[in-house]
């Protein structure tokens, strides 16, 4: 059994007109920003979600812990369905689930020393009482390599590099030992020559907690370091799904393909054709008809602006939804 | 080729209330006419300051404090603001990272197009209609959308927007910061390609100032990896990958995740200096794995290795042994 199962998950936010509409309760449209998405995660596994802004991956991550209501569909955690979830039970849940945004700044209070904001969900949670908790933090700073411990653990935020926050971000999460992790651009601020060590440390607790984790990443070879498994996003749904190397060595999805061609590497691409894919994202207020990726997509035809492409097989395990799949 | 720019000995502080910020420090390098040489370099590593320098637009408290900028040969380090002014955007111009920074919200795009004409003495009003109608081609925008307010543009299209009044003065040198970090990949190769061609139909040639340093060496010519001030290495960008010189330069090209080879990237132990204290002799010697003595203590000269140009001990043959 997945440790994580997400079946036809849908967030569509209101488009708020001006004042009168809003006190009349009028509602202009809705931002689909996630439309339908359904996907599992194994223990220990990690998927990576990939796309460009505005593809809904971060709504995903954050629908999946709770943080949003979902519209409609199911996020089933353990065996249990946590999409009606309340009080207590959700709090329990918690503990067991964490995010890690992209920028550790914000996610950080600038007022409370590092050390104390590592050990503050330990006591909230009720796990431990403060004297132990901070032994505990003092133990994390430790193995995020916030060393020599002393001078960081009252360190305020804004003391700190952006590398060294996110540690701090990581150490937090952590520290709960949680089994599922949504990990939201977190190297994507860090500059490149501090990125492997953090994602060194994310694996390394990965390993230790068997933990599961969504790795969100706009950049398809960052996605690739850490996970086992690729779902490709475009305007609120999975456009294509599969084994990390099915995606990277047999993108199926003309997108994949694109997002492929584009990403900046030092090596020689090996892609099956050149697509020129046109335009840019559209607006999510109004998704195309049909495949949703028609209007920029090179190899459309007629069917693609009226039926919306199912998912299906391409090799075992790897799915896409392209009625001209590559 | 013939050279059109050419920075000696550039170094650029910021005099601040908690000391001296040495943000750049003796940096040397030339550019040829319609070559793309890109500024490599992390946060902090002084290369955003260099791109401004280049135009003399280093906010206060900095201040360019010695070297000198030949741009087609006269030293613009020299001239009076007065003339500064006319000189940028006719001669060197620059597009940021954000262009809703640089466009004004409230204003279409052909008027803010005709206002840069128009302060560079350009009146004719035929000559403004036909400059801002060839703009707007050379970055592949159709005319009508002079008419529009930039948030009815996408992302793309506002960078191509300030693209097009970088160069609608006919520059010969385009300085792009990072004018892509906030874009999605896919546009972000549309505007590389733009960039490519402005430099083979127009001949304008291009700094791009950037953090990543496989973008850099997949589109420009040559390379300059800055770190902590300092431009610690300069080569062909063919070069770059196979064989990189620079110890700094090793550890970057080690840091960028494959998409077919091994899965692993390597991290660069330590961090950036503070530069308003930078580490005595070679600045990049506290991270460095193959540092020796003399690196702590003395500075390496920027020596030609192979028609490149590296600062590292392990080039300069002037040490002792």
């Amino acid at each position: 059994m997945p440790l994580l199962e997400v079946v036809d998950l849908k967030k569509y936010f209101p488009v708020e007109g001006g004042v009168i509409d809003r006190l009349l309760g009028r509602v202009k449209g809705y931002v689909k920003a996630v439309d339908g998405v359904s996907f599992t995660v194994d223990r220990g596994e990690t998927l990576a979600l990939i796309g460009e802004s505005g593809c809904g991956k971060t709504t995903t991550g954050k629908l999946v812990l709770r943080l949003l209501e979902p519209t409609s569909g199911k996020v089933i955690f353990d065996g249990v369905d946590i999409t009606r979830l309340k009080g207590e039970d959700l709090r329990r849940l918690r503990r067991r689930m964490q995010m890690i945004f992209q920028d550790p700044f914000a996610n950080l209070d600038p007022r409370m020393p590092v050390g104390d904001q590592i050990a503050e969900p330990l006591v909230e949670h009720g796990i431990m009482e403060w004297e132990e908790a901070r032994e505990e933090a003092y133990k994390m700073l430790e193995r995020v390599g916030l060393t020599p411990v002393e001078d960081f653990y009252d360190r305020l935020p804004l003391n700190l590099s952006g590398g060294q926050r996110q540690r701090v971000v990581i150490a937090r999460a952590m520290a709960l030992k949680p089994d599922f992790v949504v990990a939201d651009e977190a190297v994507s601020m860090i500059d490149v020559s501090m990125r492997a060590s953090i994602v060194k440390l994310l694996l390394r607790f990965k390993e230790e907690f068997n933990q599961a984790m969504i790795f969100i990443t706009h950049d398809i070879s960052v996605g690739r370091l850490v996970a086992d498994r690729i779902a490709v996003m475009y305007l609120g749904k999975i456009v294509e799904i599969g084994g990390t190397e099915q995606v990277i060595n047999n993108p199926a999805h003309p997108y994949t393909q694109a997002l492929l061609a584009a990403v900046p590497t030092i090596e020689e691409k090996k892609l099956k054709m050149k697509l020129e894919i046109k335009g840019e994202v559209a607006d999510p207020k109004n998704v195309p008809p049909g495949c949703r990726f028609h209007p920029r997509c090179p190899l459309a035809t007629d069917i693609c602006m009226k039926k919306e492409p199912e998912m299906i097989e391409v090799e075992n395990g790897h799915f896409v939804a392209c009625h001209h799949h590559i | 080729m013939d050279t059109v720019l050419k920075v000696e000995d550039l170094s650029v502080h910021y005099y601040t209330l908690s000391g001296i910020v040495r943000a750049v420090e003796d940096v040397s390098f030339e550019l040829g006419r319609g070559e793309w040489m890109s500024l490599v370099g992390e946060s902090g590593s002084g290369k955003s300051t260099l791109g401004f320098a280049l135009l003399r637009l280093v906010p206060p408290p900095g201040r360019i404090v010695s070297g000198r900028i030949f741009l087609e040969g006269d030293d613009i380090t020299r001239v009076p603001e007065s003339r500064m002014r006319s000189i940028r955007g006719s001669k060197i111009s620059m597009v940021l990272q954000d262009p809703l920074t640089s466009l004004d919200p409230l204003r279409r795009i052909g008027d803010q197009l005709e206002e840069i004409l128009d302060v560079h003495g350009v009146k004719d009003e035929d000559e403004k209609k036909k400059r801002i109608r060839e703009a707007m081609r050379n970055v592949r925008l159709p005319y009508d959308y002079v008419s529009y307010y930039p948030h009815q543009l996408s992302g793309g299209q506002r960078q191509r927007i300030a693209i097009a009044s970088g160069i609608i003065l006919n520059p010969s040198v385009l300085v792009a910061d990072e004018p892509t970090t906030a874009l999605d990949v896919i546009v972000q190769s549309k505007i590389m390609d733009l960039l490519d061609d402005l430099r083979r139909n127009l001949g304008i040639s291009i700094i791009l100032v950037t953090h990543d340093l496989a973008l850099a060496l997949e589109r420009s010519d040559k390379i300059a990896v800055m770190y902590a001030g300092q431009i610690v290495e300069e080569s062909p960008s063919k070069d770059v990958a196979k064989n990189p010189l620079h110890p700094y330069t090793r550890g970057l090209i080690g840091s960028i995740p494959r998409l077919y080879g091994p899965k692993n990237i390597e991290e660069i132990p330590g961090f950036p200096p503070d530069l308003r204290n930078p580490p005595t002799g070679c600045r990049f010697h506290p991270r460095c794995k193959y540092a020796m003595d003399i690196c702590s203590t003395s500075e390496p000269g920027y020596v030609e290795v192979e028609g490149r140009k590296v600062r590292c001990w392990l080039y300069d043959k002037t040490r002792g042994g």
